[in-house]
């Protein structure tokens, strides 16, 4: 692969409510049993990129402690790796990543010390497959500066918290606006672009000089007219989680055997950190529908229409209907839970009800917990 | 290299037929237990939770899926720059003087016994400089601390340890297969036994230590342990994880038991299944029902089916509208749509199924489960009888009216589709 690999994961987002003040977006659980990172890590390393810089700022713990090895991804090779970049107080520089564009200026040195023409920059809060090396292809065969991933919303949805973008016929970039508040396309960014990594130095270093540190803002949308900037297309699922609704209705997605097939059974496959987890257990009394359960689960009470992440325990005569429970999440006998999403670790004691009427509750509950 | 204080010989037995057909093309520490792991995964978790990191497994005879689950040891941190897993397959060497004379011709030097097994790994083991060796069976399910054994070893001044489960759990003390030598006695002992066709180390042992006044310590382990020597043991011992507070616990933190996952992705429960008293590994799709039973990874249970008392490994699909109990089907096998295997009286079925069979008493457990071995296929609409044993990929033309008897052996050979 002709490219290096940059994923933008610093981001928090007060569309994800609670859910942020635990972890970076990026690091958000997703399907059971993996993260949102996952999808543009396995991305990058089907596409056989072999060096990916991970930049992150915002609440990093969880995010680091997944990426604890490269090699769930297969990033442990002497050639390249997996980088991950925090913000670091140096000589002549104090700040916190003032933008996208400044994250990549402070990691410089990451960009200068490759050899690959090409960087392939991408977010990870997106859910999606997309063979890379057909997209620089493309980027070839355009003569583009720059080329945008982007995707066709359904008929009005709500895209005020995109990037939209229309394109000639040609899929060269003429309008670009950052969340819009009365767009007038539908087709929206998806935060994943290629530009040469010579011609990416540049920008970066001009737009430092000029004081402005978006790379969607200042270099994007500023350089429009100036570069050959062009869109591609991604025609597949794609879904960026970064609001509660889409991160439960993305979850909800995999109950579907299409999504589970497209993502997991059709090669080439998403990978995430192995933890070793026993099978997931069913008692007497156990009546789980239309489900996924991850492993390491012990599960006695009926589950439907829901997603347990991975070591959760529901307890006897407990209804959990509609809901998501993160990771590790015990919940007491004869509890009920409905259109809920339950934070990670949590503990529901006995009897305890939550249900969500119109909107997805988001359940915190941190009770003291006793561990035979 | 690195000196090692302690190094562990795997022995693993490539012609165990202890399992039927479940073992007619692979070691038997390589079938697959409790849903998602592999019998060797806990002799080589136990090393490496005991703080070795040098393991040499022992391979012989049919011991491809060996090879590939253990690869260069990633699943267990087992791969070191210095030490860490490696396979150690027979070869031929001048100094190998044990040939299997097979028509005439010396061809291939096979390990004639756990002790020429050994012997012939002595150059692999020097390199090391260890001071003891920890020599074990990879066939056995369990969780030990070997330092405890190691440290009871070095307290009593023996010259060699052996790990036995004392005798008032049965009429003796039963031999654990697991052994630690001081590094001189080791050497001295395999060059006396080298020759002995078939020497085994057990067996040598009390003969060796009478004669050069060598003490023998006696670890007695009171734990969960299991050798599992035939069918019926080694599904009681699996269904054993279904019940609600297993004796065997994998669920806690401490002690894990690693293995080799080809995936994590969760497993679906559909609308039409049904799920309960089973443990059920990843990546599995659920639309049939299932009870009191133990379902590997990657397995595929159509709508309609309904599986019971019964261990299905990985990567198994199972066709609609079939009926499974008392069975243990092997890994990669396809049964086809409105099969019955295992069940006696199609009457009397539906009230039997939820019914806990590990719980009951039986007479001849190992002559009632019915074993389909790996990578069969079995087509749709037949009978297979309690009992009976398949492998291979079997046709309707295989089977007489559609119906395999009690008792009976279906052997296919031959290419696989």
């Amino acid at each position: 692969m002709r490219a290096v690999g940059i994923i933008l994961a610093g981001g928090n987002s007060h569309r994800m409510k609670e859910l942020s003040i635990r972890r970076a977006v990026c690091a958000m659980p997703m399907a059971g049993s993996y993260r949102s990172i996952d999808f543009t890590l396995s991305n990058m390393a089907n596409a056989h990129i072999q060096k990916v810089a991970v930049l992150t700022q915002y609440n990093a713990r969880s995010l680091n402690e997944h990426l604890n090895s490269s090699k769930w991804w297969e990033f442990s090779r002497k050639h390249g790796g997996l980088y991950v970049f925090t913000p670091t107080v140096t000589v002549d520089n104090s700040n916190w990543y003032r933008g996208t564009s400044d994250a990549m200026y402070q990691n410089l040195h990451f960009l200068k010390n490759s050899h690959e023409p090409y960087v392939i920059i991408a977010s990870g809060d997106c859910i999606y497959k997309m063979d890379f090396n057909r997209l620089l292809e493309y980027h070839i065969e355009k003569k583009a500066d720059i080329t945008v991933v982007c995707h066709d919303m359904e008929p009005g949805a709500d895209v005020e918290r995109y990037g939209t973008i229309r394109m000639n016929v040609d899929n060269r970039i003429e309008e670009f606006e950052e969340k819009p508040l009365h767009p007038n396309s539908s087709t929206v960014s998806c935060g994943i672009y290629v530009i040469r990594r010579r011609l990416l130095i540049e920008l970066v270093e001009r737009c430092e000089e000029e004081e402005q540190y978006d790379f969607v803002r200042d270099i994007l949308i500023r350089y429009k007219d100036r570069k050959h900037i062009y869109g591609y297309k991604i025609n597949d699922y794609w879904k960026n989680i970064a609001s509660v609704e889409d991160y439960y209705s993305a979850n909800m997605d995999f109950l579907k055997p299409e999504i589970r097939d497209y993502f997991f059974r059709n090669p080439p496959g998403i990978y995430t950190r192995v933890e070793d987890l026993p099978p997931a257990k069913y008692n007497a009394g156990a009546a789980v529908k239309n489900s996924l359960i991850a492993g390491g689960c012990i599960i006695n009470g009926t589950v439907e229409n829901s997603v347990i992440f991975k070591k959760s325990y529901v307890g006897n005569n407990c209804i959990i209907k509609n809901s998501i429970i993160l990771n590790d999440v015990y919940i007491g006998d004869n509890s009920r839970i409905e259109n809920c999403i339950v934070e990670s670790r949590g503990t529901i004691k006995a009897g305890a009800v939550y249900a969500g009427e119109r909107d997805i509750n988001i359940v915190v509950e941190c009770a003291e917990r006793y561990v035979l | 290299m690195y000196k090692k204080e302690m190094i562990a010989m795997l022995l693993t037995d490539g012609e165990s037929k202890d399992l039927g057909v479940l073992t007619l093309g692979t070691a038997k520490s390589a079938v697959s237990f409790g849903g998602k792991y592999r019998i060797i995964d806990f002799a080589l978790s136990n090393c490496v939770n005991s703080g070795i990191d040098t393991v040499g497994v022992l391979t012989q005879h049919r011991s491809q899926r060996l090879n590939t689950h253990i690869g260069i040891g990633i699943p267990w941190d087992l791969d070191r720059n210095a030490g860490g897993v490696i396979l150690l397959p027979p070869y031929e060497n001048n100094a190998n003087v044990n040939y299997n004379d097979t028509a005439g011709g010396t061809e291939f030097a096979c390990h004639t016994g756990t002790v020429n097994a050994v012997y012939q790994n002595i150059e692999y083991m020097e390199s090391f400089e260890p001071d003891y060796v920890l020599i074990l069976s990879a066939d056995n399910v369990y969780k030990m601390d070997y330092g405890n054994m190691l440290a009871k070893h070095k307290e009593s001044g023996a010259g060699i340890s052996r790990a036995v489960i004392p005798a008032h759990y049965s009429d003796s003390d039963t031999d654990m297969g697991i052994y630690i030598f001081n590094w001189n006695v080791l050497m001295d002992f395999l060059k006396t036994y080298r020759d002995d066709i078939g020497a085994d180390i057990n067996s040598c042992i009390p003969g060796y230590a009478g004669e050069n006044n060598v003490y023998v310590n006696i670890y007695e382990y009171n734990g969960y342990w299991k050798n599992l020597p035939d069918i019926g043991a080694y599904w009681e011992d699996c269904m054993e994880l279904t019940s609600i507070v297993p004796e065997f616990n994998l669920y806690e933190d401490y002690w894990k038991i690693y293995t080799r996952s080809e995936s994590q992705t969760p497993q679906y429960i559909a609308e039409t299944a049904q799920t309960e008293q089973c443990i059920i590994g990843d990546d599995t799709d659920i639309c049939g029902s299932v009870y009191n039973s133990v379902i590997g990874y990657g397995v595929t249970i159509a709508a309609g089916a309904t599986v019971s008392n019964s261990i299905i490994m990985n990567n198994t699909y199972i066709g609609a509208d079939s009926r499974i109990d008392m069975t243990v089907i092997g890994e990669d096998t396809k049964v086809g749509s409105n099969v019955r295997i295992g069940v006696n009286d199609a009457g009397t079925f539906d009230i039997q199924y939820k019914e806990r069979a590990a719980e009951r008493t039986w007479d001849n457990l190992s002559a009632r489960i019915t074993t389909i071995g790996e990578k069969s296929v079995i087509p749709d609409n037949v009978s297979i009888a309690a009992g009976a044993a398949v492998s291979g990929v079997t046709e309707s033309t295989d089977y007489a009216d559609s119906v395999l008897g009690s008792g009976m052996t279906l052997i296919k050979a031959g290419e696989r589709s």
